[in-house]
């Protein structure tokens, strides 16, 4: 199949999990034998990446007064480039989250194809309710992507459910696949772990954009509770910009000791796997988790989660083989299942490796395609 | 000749004066707009944005995605020689039928963004897609003379045409038609 992939970021520029999504399952879509061409937001034209050809638009230093005007131009412009390509002769459109949904729309009925959508996660979600007019904007055109698409897909099961209750889409279009993870990666780590803590200090990690929806205001405070049980223990906190890393910062040193709380900012790849493999737990305390791609990172890496009981989380996790669930939104429930793993790091090795087990077995990309590709079969009403 | 307008006007006094004569001159005229009337000689085709716009900003754009799928849609039945849009509103949307169809795209503006004041919240976004309207135009229409000298240096002088909309300006348009087709 030749199948063209609109995604608003994509490596190098990332953001959250879409970019290493749409990566994982372009490469491994090529390796099945599929055509994948990308159309996507940066400076730099036309690249070429192991089979996979990328398609860069800018729409340029342009101040926009919010996110969602932005993403009409950045539609526009990916609606003007994928035109110029329709001799490429492409059998089906892959869109994903909202942002790409006008030009989607557009190149739907233009280039005459097959519309497929996936919803990485709801706005609803996101924010915790549709309050403000640009939420309400960004909601319509998450429906809107659903209801043009001819089959959409979520990446979690509860998510599922969720956009079929928010969007009314109906059953034999909605589908779930999961993310996937690149496990080879993995395989080639650095020594990294004195750069965060010392060789006695056992090392509890979070990754992630520091905002509410990824529980990091409820970790912040069951930090003193863990440190109190472990003083030995280290906490890094890895991601966020600027402006939040200070605020959280902030928090976090008022409530504990600064030296115990160390807060990287960004992390390039490489030292980020690292870092994986060389902590000795994964706390994710997500508020509203779709998927939870943290989680298989650190499985990946054969470190044990402590994770919400929350979207697909629940079913990542299988308590006491490979992690620890948590309440979602307590402070006290995340303390004291950190304080658990941490009181028993054999125990934790063990449910490392088990984490392994689980990606290598489900999450491969190479599995997560093959599911895909049935989709884009039905979309193309090949079965 | 068969021509595609694309406006966002309900009723474009432009391109219904316009299409009027052009009708009288054995060219075929279509027009994707979002009115609910009819206009004489011309066949008009009606789209409507069904999505709650946020402010006018975004209602422009949504209904660009609305003539786009129009416009595709048109293209089963019709063979256009020649897309034709008035103001930024449509400008998005023109782009992409020039390059869907492949044929020359005529722009024309009554004003532009920094003529009007340029004090909006959306004005850079505007003149970003009055730029690229300009750009991607064989020929950019000026119902007002000042107006070339806001696009002095920015647009190829011989793509510019100043037709006021006065005396025989319908034929002047039909002239720069026959220029492109």
């Amino acid at each position: 199949m030749k199948i063209l992939m609109l995604s608003w970021e994509y490596p190098p520029h990332k953001v959250g999990g879409i970019a290493t999504h749409c990566h994982g399952l372009a490469r491994a879509l090529t390796r099945q034998g599929h055509v994948v061409h990308v159309l996507t937001y940066g400076s730099g034209g036309e690249e070429y990446d192991k089979g996979i050809t990328v398609h860069r638009v800018d729409p340029g230093q342009v101040k926009a007064p919010d996110v969602v005007s932005w993403a009409f131009l950045l539609s526009h412009r990916m609606v003007k480039e994928a035109l110029k390509l329709k001799k490429e002769g492409f059998e089906l459109i892959h869109a994903h989250d909202w942002m790409t949904v006008p030009a989607a729309a557009m190149l739907k009925k233009s280039l005459n194809l097959p519309l497929v959508f996936t919803l990485h996660s709801t706005e609803q979600g996101r924010v915790g309710g549709i309050a403000t007019p640009l939420s309400k904007s960004i909601a319509q055109l998450e429906w809107y992507g659903t209801y043009e698409a001819d089959e959409v897909i979520t990446v979690g099961r509860d998510e599922r459910e969720e956009a079929k209750y928010l969007y009314s889409i109906p059953d034999e279009k909605l589908h779930w696949v999961p993310n996937g993870i690149d496990v080879e990666k993995f395989s080639k780590l650095e020594d990294v772990r004195w750069r965060f803590a010392a060789d006695w200090e056992k090392l509890v990690l979070f990754v992630g954009r520091l905002c509410y929806q990824k529980g990091i205001d409820y970790f912040i405070q069951a930090i003193p509770k863990i440190l109190h049980a472990h003083p030995e223990a280290k906490i890094v906190v890895v991601g966020g910009d600027e402006a939040a890393m200070a605020h959280y910062r902030n928090v976090a040193w008022s409530l504990s000791p600064k030296e115990k709380t160390y807060f990287t900012g960004f992390l390039e790849e490489k030292t980020l796997i690292s870092l994986y493999a060389q902590a000795d737990l994964t706390v994710v305390p997500s508020v509203y988790e779709p998927f939870g791609i943290v989680a298989l990172e650190s499985m990946a890496g054969r470190t044990p989660v402590v994770g919400s009981y929350t979207g697909e989380l629940k079913y990542i996790i299988i308590p006491g083989w490979n992690g620890l669930h948590t309440y979602v939104a307590d402070p006290n429930s995340i303390a004291s299942q950190t304080n658990a793993l941490l009181s028993d790091l054999g125990w934790g090795k063990w449910m490392g490796k088990n984490g392994r087990k689980k990606v290598e077995r489900d999450y491969r990309w190479d599995i997560v395609a093959w599911h895909t590709a049935g989709i884009y079969g039905k979309a193309l009403n090949l079965w | 000749m068969r021509v595609l307008f694309l406006t966002t006007k309900m009723q474009s006094s432009y391109f219904e004066s316009l299409g009027r004569f052009l009708a009288g001159r054995k060219v075929e005229v279509h027009v994707i707009c979002p009115t609910h009337g009819s206009m004489e000689g011309i066949h008009v085709h009606p789209v409507h944005v069904n999505l709650q716009a946020n402010d006018g900003f975004e209602w422009y754009m949504l209904l660009n995605v609305e003539l786009v799928r129009c416009a595709a849609e048109l293209t089963k039945t019709y063979a256009f020689d020649l897309i034709h849009g008035e103001e930024w509103c449509a400008i998005p949307a023109s782009i992409a039928c020039s390059k869907l169809l492949e044929k020359p795209l005529v722009v024309t503006f009554h004003s532009t963004e920094i003529e009007r004041g340029a004090r909006w919240p959306h004005s850079d976004l505007i003149r970003r897609l009055e730029m690229d309207g300009a750009k991607e135009a064989s020929i950019v229409i000026l119902t007002h003379a000042k107006t070339s000298e806001v696009l002095k240096g920015e647009v190829p002088k011989e793509k510019i045409e100043v037709i006021p909309m006065e005396g025989d300006w319908q034929l002047k348009v039909l002239e720069v038609y026959g220029r492109l087709v």
